[in-house]
């Protein structure tokens, strides 16, 4: 009866164990392993504290504030590199026009001037877009990746583009002179290059 | 017991029985693999068998997670070098898994599309994308390579969704292994604005890639 009595007490004493957790695996049919627990009631990694609500609303505003001008500096971008090209090209015929035989007419030189006035005051505000955008974010600076190659390629077109405008007022000014050809010639190639480098900027974009 | 009247033993009798009847049959069969176990205590355990204690594999150095997201002119590939994590081995050959890696520590060789990353992603709100899931080893897990499928959460974005996530595990010995899954998630489900070059936005699909490299007691 001993026997008996002890099983009985065994039984009851495991009664509490065996009540089903909630969460826990399914009792395996009879001569099978326990299926294993699968919930996702754990936590295996200590909680990241959350970020101040001041910060994040700061953070924010920056973003957006940056968002906002470098989407109008990609806009304005593309529209700089379409008027630089197109005074790349009416330059080019006027230059034609005045020193390779053209006849001297002058039909392209009021149509380069305002192209390249207008593609310079693009390229100003383009690059004042860029530069005056907050940056909410750190960036990794220091090595040679897409972002820098698009900033020197910039810079350089931005030094091109002060000296084709600074040659191109000389070139005029020397009219008639034997200095002038020499001058729109340095010009001419100034400006090529100057669309060279803002192609290259823009890109590095792309791969 | 023997001191007792035959009618009062007669009375404790009934009383087994009628408790013993009581048992459900589902405890019954769950108290038989329990009784077979205390009565196997000691014996040396079977090699592919699961350990008897739940083990901590920790993400070590060298385990990389990378994302790739397709964009009309180009594919973006970024890479975090940094990842945490901890995967348990539990008796029963259940795995649990938590891996979590900062927004922040991705970089896709490019400074300036990280930066657009971090905005696209609040990484100022969300800092880190968390996985946690669950799974199980095939018998004889353990030991070996082993593949598995995990399901569980991601938390993206502070967005969390569920996920299934086929990963093959390497054993290299019993406190060492190395970890491989991918999984593709939608940029949308998560509550991403996606990121755009030249207006035109990033493809929905997010594939991500884990590596890790886990390490714990042998």
């Amino acid at each position: 009866m001993r026997p008996a009595l002890l099983l009985l007490a065994s039984t009851l004493a495991a009664l509490p164990a065996l009540a089903a957790e909630p969460g826990a695996a399914a009792p395996a049919p009879r001569g099978q392993p326990p299926a294993p627990d699968l919930s996702l009631d754990f936590d295996l990694l200590p909680q990241a504290s959350p970020a101040a609500a001041a910060d994040v609303a700061r953070l924010d505003a920056r973003v957006k504030e940056r968002r906002t001008k470098l989407l109008l500096h990609q806009g304005l971008g593309l529209a700089t590199w379409a008027a630089l090209a197109a005074t790349a090209v009416v330059g080019q015929l006027d230059f034609d026009d005045r020193f390779r035989g053209g006849g001297d007419t002058g039909r392209w030189h009021g149509a380069h001037k305002a192209l390249a006035y207008a593609s310079a005051g693009l390229f100003a505000g383009t690059a004042a877009l860029a530069l005056l955008a907050p940056e909410p974010y750190a960036k990794r600076t220091g090595r040679l990746d897409g972002a820098l190659v698009h900033k020197i390629a910039m810079g350089t077109a931005a030094a091109g583009m002060v000296a084709q405008v600074a040659l191109g007022l000389a070139s005029r000014g020397a009219a008639g002179t034997l200095r002038e050809r020499r001058l729109a010639s340095a010009h001419q190639v100034i400006g090529y290059a100057t669309l060279g480098a803002m192609t290259v900027g823009g890109l590095t974009f792309v791969f | 017991m023997e001191s007792l009247p035959a009618t009062a033993r007669r009375a404790v009798l009934a009383t087994l029985v009628a408790l013993l009847a009581s048992l459900t049959p589902a405890l019954l069969a769950s108290l038989t693999p329990a009784l077979l176990a205390s009565l196997t205590l000691g014996a040396p355990a079977r090699a592919e068998e699961p350990a008897a204690e739940a083990r901590d594999l920790a993400v070590r150095p060298g385990s990389v997670v990378r994302y790739r997201v397709v964009h009309k002119l180009h594919a973006v590939e970024g890479v975090a070098r940094a990842v945490e994590g901890v995967v348990r081995l539990l008796p029963g050959g259940a795995v649990q898994a938590m891996v979590r890696v900062k927004v922040a520590d991705f970089d896709s060789g490019n400074g300036n599309r990280d930066a657009h990353m971090l905005e696209a992603t609040e990484a100022g709100r969300f800092p880190a994308v968390v996985l946690k899931a669950a799974g199980a080893l095939p018998p004889g897990g353990a030991a070996g390579r082993a593949e598995l499928t995990l399901r569980g959460e991601l938390t993206f974005h502070g967005v969390t969704r569920p996920v299934e996530l086929p990963v093959v595990v390497t054993f290299t010995s019993p406190g060492k292994a190395s970890a491989t899954g991918r999984l593709t998630v939608s940029l949308d489900a998560f509550g991403l604005e996606r990121p755009s070059l030249l207006f035109v936005k990033v493809d929905d699909a997010l594939e991500v890639t884990a590596t890790l490299e886990l390490e714990g007691p042998p």
